[in-house]
């Protein structure tokens, strides 16, 4: 037997901290010091609770709740899960690569040899080389994102709206949550029809999107520590690596897409993602979800298996 | 495992908490040297700060090599006394019966390892935020002009997993006494050699100029502009770090019982 009231009250309060702990100080530090020098600026100390806040509402709310830390996916899992952290690394690379060669097929024109002659192949590989071994140590900054989207907030609300429901309402509350960032123009700069709106939604869509990729790594692995590098992989700039295939915009230094041409380059991954999202949902319907009841759900009665191999036990 | 990483944290949790706050207490005490100074001249604190911050010729801040490198080396050198605490012979044998085995007691001290270089490597992080922000207040100093080593950091914490990879199956073969002796006489040996060749050898330059060259190719090679094989080179080493650290995993594993037999009690 199942018990949803108590699981939403958990996701609302989860919620509640989440977006009061990030909003807060980003609303305040915004209107006193500005964007630009609370971001990256000598400010940046005072942003941590922000990209901490995810973390901190999970912590709070098992707390408060006395859920305990069952489920909390914080161990590394390494033991035959190796290959999602290399996926980590990849998936990131993988999107860059799509969405650069279809914007150059769409919006440029195929031409090697332009790619060469401002990026040498040596120079990619050594970065791709440097960049893969590199950005994974750096997953400490988005732990707090994931340690709080992930293993809480997807694990609570799969049971109540299924798995596509959370991938796009969990997208969407990550998208907007992202909100006193892209008002200040930190995703697409200010100089957009429909801003900041538009930002917004094309954020949300974002985080639908990368969130499939988040939300299946952390499935599959058991542990929270894949999403967050692969996470980092994405902000420490791994897919734009393959910016290296760009071809026909002429000085990339001043090339910038508009959110449209961005949703248009996004389609492969966007198909991707779409993919992915089916395999968790046959992965799902293979293993049923199970909220934790309050009630004691009843022991089954033992089979014969099991009284035989009580037996084998007992006798070794 | 879970069980033998949480014991290795809770026998190791004042090595962890010191690797946190090993940073914030560095810059403390600089501080404390800047409010001394201050006090025991006719400078303010701000003067006193700008005065000690920034050394003159080298354009590296003194503040920040003093914050972000001492405690790398010295919670390296704290990492290998989380060995010490379990060789005996007894704790030994229970390990090799024990139903994860000498894989699983090897595996959880190098997952410690690697945990206190990331805690020093965060602790480093925020604590050149810190030095940023007094920089802002302090002598006004605004988000271009600030010399951050941010992107060093990664290369330190690979640094300190490469010797860590090198000492640690030393250590489980001959002990940490012993194997900080082999350790010692090989450091000595390089160190000697050095000053040998401080004091004799042709140097690259006089008056700092030597730093101030490092400085510059620092920054070509953050700004992308270095040689390709640089960063070659560069990638070849955390490459190597990365799969050694995982190879010197498994010979310790297979080295263990060799060292156990060896313990005095």
């Amino acid at each position: 037997m199942t018990n949803k009231k108590p699981e939403l009250k958990r996701l609302l309060l989860f919620l509640l901290f989440a977006f009061g702990i990030a909003w807060i100080p980003a609303i305040i530090l915004n209107e006193t010091v500005g964007y630009e020098n609370w971001f990256n600026g000598p400010y940046v100390i005072f942003g941590l609770p922000t990209l901490y806040a995810p973390a901190l509402a999970n912590i709070i709310t098992r707390k408060i709740t006395k859920e305990g830390w069952e489920n909390s996916l914080f161990h590394l899992n390494f033991k035959g899960h190796l290959k999602y952290y290399v996926l980590a690394v990849l998936l990131p690379f993988i999107q860059g690569l799509l969405s650069n060669v279809t914007a150059t097929l769409v919006y440029g024109h195929w031409d090697f040899h332009e790619m060469l002659a401002r990026q040498s192949l040596s120079d990619y590989f050594g970065s791709i080389l440097l960049m893969f071994a590199m950005a994974p140590l750096l997953a400490w900054n988005t732990f707090g994102e994931e340690f709080g989207w992930r293993a809480y907030m997807n694990q609570k609300m799969e049971p109540l709206l299924g798995t596509t429901g959370t991938v796009i309402i969990g997208g969407i509350i990550w998208g907007v949550w992202h909100a006193p960032l892209t008002v200040k123009g930190h995703n697409f700069g200010t100089d957009y029809w429909g801003f900041p709106w538009l930002g917004i939604v094309f954020m949300s869509v974002w985080c639908i999107v990368m969130g499939v990729f988040l939300m299946w790594l952390t499935k599959k692995s058991g542990s929270i520590f894949p999403a967050a590098i692969m996470h980092i992989c994405n902000n420490a700039g791994i897919p734009h690596l393959n910016r290296f295939f760009l071809s026909g915009f002429g000085d990339l230094e001043e090339y910038e897409q508009t959110i449209p041409q961005m949703f248009v380059c996004m389609i492969p991954y966007l198909i991707l993602a779409a993919v992915f999202t089916y395999f968790m949902i046959r992965d799902g319907k293979k293993q049923k979800p199970v909220l934790q009841s309050d009630e004691p759900a009843e022991k089954p009665a033992p089979s014969a298996a099991d009284l035989q191999n009580d037996e084998r036990c007992l006798t070794e | 495992m879970t069980g033998l990483i949480y014991k290795e944290m809770r026998q190791n949790r004042n090595v962890l908490w010191f690797s946190g706050f090993m940073a914030p207490l560095c810059l403390l005490c600089f501080l404390g040297m800047v409010l001394l100074g201050s006090l025991n001249t006719d400078l303010t604190f701000r003067e006193a700060y700008a005065d000690m911050s920034a050394d003159g010729d080298l354009p590296l801040p003194m503040i920040l090599t003093y914050c972000c490198i001492v405690p790398f080396l010295t919670t390296g050198l704290l990492s290998l006394n989380i060995f010490a605490q379990d060789e005996t012979k007894k704790w030994g044998y229970f390990t090799a019966s024990h139903p994860k085995g000498i894989q699983g007691a090897v595996y959880a001290k190098y997952v410690l390892i690697f945990l206190m270089s990331i805690i020093t490597f965060v602790s480093v992080t925020f604590t050149e935020e810190l030095v940023m922000l007094l920089d802002h207040l302090i002598l006004g100093k605004k988000a271009g002009e600030m010399v951050s080593y941010a992107g060093a950091f990664p290369f330190l914490v690979f640094i300190q997993i490469f010797l860590r990879m090198i000492d640690i199956p030393f250590i489980i073969r001959f002990g940490k006494k012993r194997g900080e002796s082999v350790k010692i006489m090989v450091i000595g040996g390089l160190f000697i050699g050095a000053i040998v060749y401080a004091l004799f050898g042709p140097l690259p330059g006089e008056d700092g100029e030597f730093f101030i060259r490092v400085y510059d190719w620092w920054e070509t090679f953050k700004a992308g502009a270095a040689q390709d094989w640089i960063y070659w080179l560069l990638a070849g080493f955390l490459w190597l770090t990365i799969f050694g650290y995982y190879f010197s995993y498994k010979l310790s594993c297979k080295l263990y019982m060799k060292g156990v037999e060896q313990y005095d009690k």
